[in-house]
């Protein structure tokens, strides 16, 4: 009795999955690791509003999660906090058409300790401070340069030459950034707002009005994907006022056009 | 259990070492291995290794081989306790150990304070790299020691007093030479574990070229774009390791015969 | 006057007591006997400070080696002891000439000095042909003979024999006897033993019985 109860009951809910509107289905989520804490509670909301589905999450850097998806990694969606890698990607025709869905704005951020004795931008420049910087080829060193050349344009083309020979390491991820500067070992090093804003003991310091540098976040359905219509119902609730709402709370900027 | 089952396990066993290894020989285009490894930055990164890499080691040799001599054959009270806590490291997640250093050596750090007061700053240095190494690799000769020296017939010892020899020459001329083969083991796999060192250098001593960035932090650097020079660079560290491993076989076969 | 060493000690170990008082003079050899587990090694060890007593007092002649009362406790190597073992307990990475010199490089003998003194002293036991060779390439009555070169290679006044006869068999025995004897001439002996036919044939002092750490005529 129970097993043809059970029978009935599966076939049920495989119907019911066929036929109604709402796709159920569990996703795998690629994101960069500074949407960690704003795609945590979109997640758990998607998954309310989406009765049967289930969001699975892997953060970590945009290029490395790229590089993931090259080797086959089972993702459902990717969200990068570049738009270098989405737009790589959707030409080999491993994502669809990336969308905006954020932005977020590089920052100076010191340890609020503030044992560099940092007092604006310009501070990393004087001789003895460590500054950590993300490495070339990854999307926070990429950001970090242009945003140093934008610096040496304000203070002097002195500035950076400067600044690259207080350099003490140069890190992978923005993670290793934050853990340089919230152990008090680096004094000054380059991330995004919404980064200041999730970690504890690290404040930003504003850079100058030219030095501003705002990046968009893009999204993408993985064309792999086994549960398209989910991942595609995903991105759609990203970019709804859910999804915003979740990401204008840990700092992110508004779309850009 | 058959015999053709039992060989199908090893079988499996010994690919599920070599298709990774092979698959980054696989991966390598041909006369790519020369192209990356002549990135300057993996030129550095070895050149690195082998300099850190030598210091820890000599540290190893010069500090652990008394102290394996002394917790192996001149127990005192505790002796196991110590022993314990200085294999503690061989078990401990590499990220732990980072911080471990960090909290300790770190700018705001227990030493890591004091020696900034004197001057002396050691995180983001060379030899940040160096302890970070030592840190995670000597309990493995630590341990190999000790079991070399536990295994000296006791009598060697008895002999080298009567023959007049104090403790040190009887540490240096008997104990030593006598439990060669076993250090000799014992300090390939450290060396080799200090080479491969990664989790703790990342965390306590950063990641700058031709500074602290070690050859496993130049492969997880150059991953990112340039993975030419990283697998150039796996490929010779997978070749380092395995001579290292080969010459540990050898020389436990020559040293071991009996007397 | 002669020389004589004077042993009164008694040490007490969990499951074990010995407790000896005995004297040997200059030129003489005194055999142990008794059976295993009496305490006969832990008697040398006691001699040639590997062991401390934990009471009583060793001397020879005017040098007190040990008078745990006074809290005087000689480490072995500046006793004027050699120690034969039962099983040679040869320095395995050393050649048989190295393994002779190892006493007189202790003794801060010089290397070319060292080297003949070694020779003379292998020769001496009739072992000089296997100078060059590893203790491992060695017969059990060959090494027995290198390992009595080294115990007399920094001419100790005391000689402690372990069973050194015990490994060897019937054919080589005689000639092992006769180099012992040699090496004895001169010196104090101290022999354990267990076979009654070796303490006879070198215990020119006498021979007691060791039974359950004390000794008996």
């Amino acid at each position: 009795m129970a097993c043809c109860a059970l029978v009935v009951a599966a076939c049920g809910d495989d119907q019911a999955a066929t036929s109604t509107e709402r796709p159920t289905g569990g996703v795998t989520v690629f994101a960069a690791s500074s949407l960690e804490a704003a795609f945590r509670t979109i997640g758990d909301a998607f998954e309310a509003a989406n009765p049967g589905s289930t969001v699975t999450f892997q953060f970590a850097g945009s290029d490395r999660l790229a590089t993931q998806i090259r080797e086959g990694a089972p993702a459902d969606v990717y969200a990068a906090a570049s738009e270098k890698y989405p737009i790589e990607l959707a030409g080999e025709g491993l994502v669809g058409e990336p969308l905006g869905f954020a932005s977020n704005t590089l920052t100076l951020a010191i340890p609020t300790a503030n044992p560099g004795g940092i007092v604006d931008a310009s501070s990393i420049a004087a001789p003895g401070t460590k500054v950590v910087l993300g490495a070339e080829g990854v999307p926070i060193g990429d950001a970090t340069r242009k945003v140093l050349g934008l610096l040496g344009e304000v203070y002097g083309n002195q500035f950076t030459g400067k600044v690259v020979s207080n350099v003490v390491s140069e890190e992978q991820d923005v993670k290793g950034i934050v853990a340089k500067l919230e152990t008090g070992e680096a004094d000054a090093g380059f991330i995004y707002v919404t980064d200041v804003a999730a970690s504890s003991g690290l404040t930003a310091i504003t850079l100058p009005e030219g030095a501003m540098l705002t990046v968009s976040y893009p999204i993408a359905v993985v064309r792999a994907s086994r549960n398209a219509d989910v991942a595609a119902r995903f991105v759609e609730f990203v970019r709804g006022v859910d999804g915003q709402a979740a990401l204008a709370a840990v700092g992110f900027g508004p779309i850009t056009p | 259990m058959t015999r053709i089952g039992a060989g199908a396990l090893v079988a499996l066993a010994a690919a599920f070492v070599i298709v990774p290894l092979l698959a980054i020989l696989l991966r390598l285009p041909p006369g790519a291995l020369a192209d990356g490894l002549s990135e300057p930055a993996a030129v550095d990164a070895l050149l690195l290794s082998l300099r850190t890499t030598t210091i820890a080691l000599a540290i190893m040799l010069a500090v652990g081989t008394p102290v394996a001599f002394v917790l192996a054959r001149r127990p005192f009270p505790g002796a196991r306790i110590v022993s314990t806590i200085l294999e503690l490291p061989v078990v401990l997640p590499p990220a732990v150990a980072g911080v471990a250093l960090l909290y300790a050596f770190g700018r705001f750090g227990t030493v890591g304070g004091v020696l900034r007061a004197a001057g002396v700053e050691i995180a983001f240095t060379t030899a940040a790299v160096v302890l970070a190494q030592l840190f995670v690799a000597a309990p493995l000769y630590l341990r190999q020691a000790q079991a070399a020296f536990a295994a000296i017939d006791p009598r060697l010892e008895d002999a080298a007093r009567s023959c007049g020899a104090g403790p040190t020459r009887l540490f240096l001329r008997v104990a030593v030479p006598v439990a060669a083969g076993g250090l000799v083991a014992g300090a390939a796999l450290a060396w080799a574990r200090a080479l491969g060192e990664f989790g703790a250098t990342l965390l306590f001593a950063g990641s700058l070229q031709g500074v602290t960035q070690t050859a496993p932090l130049a492969i997880y650097a150059l991953l990112d774009g340039s993975t030419e020079s990283a697998l150039g660079l796996s490929v010779v560290l997978v070749t380092i390791s395995f001579a290292v491993l080969i010459g540990v076989r050898l020389s436990s076969r020559r040293w071991s015969t009996p007397w | 006057m002669v020389d004589s060493l004077v042993t009164a000690v008694r040490l007490e170990r969990r499951h074990f007591v010995l407790d000896v008082a005995f004297e040997v003079a200059s030129g003489q050899t005194l055999a142990v006997v008794g059976p295993s587990g009496a305490g006969k090694s832990t008697l040398l060890r006691l001699l040639a400070g590997l062991e401390r007593p934990d009471t009583g007092r060793i001397s020879l002649d005017e040098s007190v080696w040990v008078d745990i009362a006074g809290g005087r406790f000689l480490a072995p190597e500046r006793r004027e002891v050699g120690l034969v073992f039962q099983d040679a307990a040869l320095f395995p990475h050393l050649t048989a000439a190295g393994n002779v010199a190892f006493p007189l490089e202790a003794a801060g003998v010089g290397r070319r000095q060292r080297r003949a003194q070694a020779a003379s002293l292998l020769e001496r036991v009739g072992a000089l042909p296997l100078a060059e060779a590893r203790p491992g390439a060695l017969s059990g009555g060959e090494r027995q003979r290198v390992a009595i070169a080294r115990a007399l290679a920094r001419d100790p006044r005391v000689l402690l024999l372990d069973e050194p006869l015990s490994a060897i068999d019937d054919a080589g025995r005689g000639a092992l006897l006769d180099v012992l004897r040699e090496a004895l001439i001169g010196r104090i002996g101290v022999l354990v033993t267990h076979r009654l036919e070796d303490a006879r044939a070198l215990g020119s002092a006498g021979t007691v019985v060791l039974r359950d750490g004390r000794l008996a005529d």
